[in-house]
């Protein structure tokens, strides 16, 4: 193998990268919300600017407001509003955004896509390609560094441990791992079938997004005067529901047994670079990495922990013989290449 | 009770493992058309929205419209809000105007900025405005104020395409011209008759009336 980089032990697995890691995730989470006020701020200042317009031009004709608006947001740019170009250089979510013109799609929105419109457009393999390129260096890293709902779902996770120190019962309910692998088929086969992308409706991230984009604009409209009209929307209770059944029933129950999304980028980072590995003659088989890892895999294994590894690195620091390291290289081939 | 997991146990493919997940999956997946297909009057009324401008087909536009809300997100007056699930699960998440709250100034920024091409790119400008199909503006002649003698001409000043879309006759009485109209809607927000006298029949609702009557032309 050839074996590029390695992590000193005790500083990739530790309590720093930890943090790192909860403060990215925070920090989508709370950009999600705030690209949701963002624009209805935006629009709070247009609609202000427009009040403008028409009490200095022709205020006799206040119903004309559609033709202010249209007279100010079609002008020359110079004449635009600076807000309007600054305040949506970030929008989306997780699903797909644009950060600074730099349009990122998850691969299951893609895939989706594709398989139901059966065309692949030129926007989409732009927005395709970081998380792409990323997935196949990282593996699958969205899903513990990113995810915002993987970020509530660790939340579970310590609740579910603050419930077993306090006596209470848990079970854990093992399910078969290739229930997302065949889910995430039959989705795709589905939505082809029907010409609707299924998966999107039940995928946690986009669930998030979308959830967030509706209670974003009800609370806006509560502050401000201007009604904003939003959809019904619930499914904050399908991710309450995940939230509860992974403190009570099982540990990540949905990322290890059920996320199609999970399994995409597992499929996709079945090559990676950048892998958890064990150094056998220091290993003392204690099994520390195996009872810490959310996903419940085997961080003991002489190759790697598997292709769902999700790069979260809580193994590495708690490998008491400091076994376990992050190695960047390529992966192991069955030639033999190496002399 | 104790957080051991089990490791090589839950990783074997087996037969009984596959089938149950599949149906499971199918199931899950079925779920979302079989909601679809059922008879709810309301979804049909709920459906009386307009897409954003450069939306194709309704069929087509569901293919490839993933829900992400970046237009949503960037539209500059906030015309477009998000579907929930009220009108169905097909619909969950995808954009819609409703153009008598807030209709769409054809600035063609949602066009500009949609990851899969669900809404095709156009340009804010006359040519870009004259290729956008949201649906067809219809004046009720018994409610409005021109066709009744008293002259208003309101929605002709708000239309984006004055004199191609609508044209204005005797007391400025509105004229829509189908082969024209684009449905943007700013003629039904600007209505000053209520209930208003022009509105938009949404694209959805044309495709479903020509799908109806074939024949007709």
């Amino acid at each position: 193998m050839s074996k590029i980089f390695t992590t000193p032990s005790g500083f990739a697995g530790s309590t720093l990268v930890q943090g790192l890691r909860h403060l990215i995730r925070l920090a989508v989470l709370l950009g999600i919300i705030g690209t949701g006020l963002v624009a209805h701020y935006r629009v709070f200042v247009t609609k202000e600017k427009i009040k403008v317009i028409q009490s200095e031009e022709n205020p006799s004709l206040a119903r004309q407001s559609a033709l202010a608006m249209h007279q100010y947001l079609s002008g020359p740019e110079a004449q635009r509003g600076v807000e309007q170009k600054h305040l949506s250089v970030i929008r989306g979510n997780t699903w797909s955004a644009d950060i600074y013109g730099l349009s990122v799609t998850d691969p299951l929105a893609a895939a989706e896509s594709v398989a139901t419109s059966r065309k692949v457009t030129r926007s989409l393999l732009i927005g395709l390609a970081l998380p792409v390129i990323a997935t196949l260096l990282l593996g699958r890293f969205f899903c513990s560094w990113i995810c915002p709902a993987g970020f509530l779902f660790d939340i579970a996770d310590r609740l579910r441990s603050l419930l077993q120190r306090l006596g209470m019962p848990t079970r854990n309910v093992n399910l078969w791992r290739g229930n997302k692998y065949v889910l995430l088929i039959v989705g795709l086969v589905v939505g082809a079938l029907v010409g609707v992308p299924v998966l999107g409706a039940f995928y946690p991230p986009a669930v998030l997004g979308r959830e967030i984009s509706a209670l974003t604009a009800a609370f806006f409209s509560v502050l401000t005067d201007y009604p904003v009209v939003t959809g019904i929307s619930l499914s904050g209770f399908f991710i309450i529901g995940i939230i509860v059944a992974e403190t009570f029933v099982s540990r990540r129950l949905w990322c290890r047994f059920v996320c199609p999304g999970g399994g995409l980028y597992s499929l996709i980072g079945m090559g990676r670079l950048t892998r958890v590995r064990n150094d056998l003659q220091q290993c003392t088989s204690c099994t520390e990495c195996v009872q810490v890892c959310p996903m419940g895999l085997n961080p003991m294994k002489s190759t790697s922990p598997g292709i769902e590894c999700d790069q979260c690195m809580l193994c590495l620091n708690s490998c008491p013989p400091g076994s376990l390291s992050l190695q960047f290289g390529l992966p192991k081939l069955p030639k033999k290449t190496d002399a | 009770m104790s957080e051991k997991p089990s490791l090589e146990k839950n990783s074997a493919l087996t037969r009984k493992r596959f089938l149950k997940s599949f149906v499971f999956g199918l199931g899950a997946t079925l779920v979302l058309p079989l909601i679809e297909k059922l008879p709810l009057s309301a979804q049909v009324k709920l459906r009386r929205f307009l897409r954003p401008p450069g939306a194709q087909k309704e069929s087509l536009f569901l293919q490839n419209c993933i829900a992400c809300g970046q237009c949503a997100n960037v539209c500059p007056n906030q015309c477009i809000d998000l579907y929930g699930i009220e009108a169905g699960l097909e619909n969950l998440g995808t954009p819609r105007i409703t153009a008598r709250a807030q209709a769409c100034i054809l600035c063609m920024a949602c066009t500009q900025v949609c990851p899969t091409d669900a809404l095709e790119k156009l340009e804010p400008s006359k040519e870009g405005m004259r290729a956008v199909q949201m649906g067809l503006a219809v004046v009720a002649e018994d409610l409005c104020y021109s066709f009744a003698g008293r002259t208003c001409g309101v929605c002709y000043r708000a239309c984006p395409l004055p004199g191609e879309a609508m044209t204005l006759g005797l007391f400025e009485q509105p004229h829509v011209h189908a082969e024209h109209c684009i449905g943007c809607g700013l003629c039904e927000q600007a209505c000053i008759k209520m209930p208003q006298a022009v509105r938009i029949i949404p694209r959805l609702e044309l495709e479903e009336q020509a799908k109806a009557k074939p024949t007709a032309s």
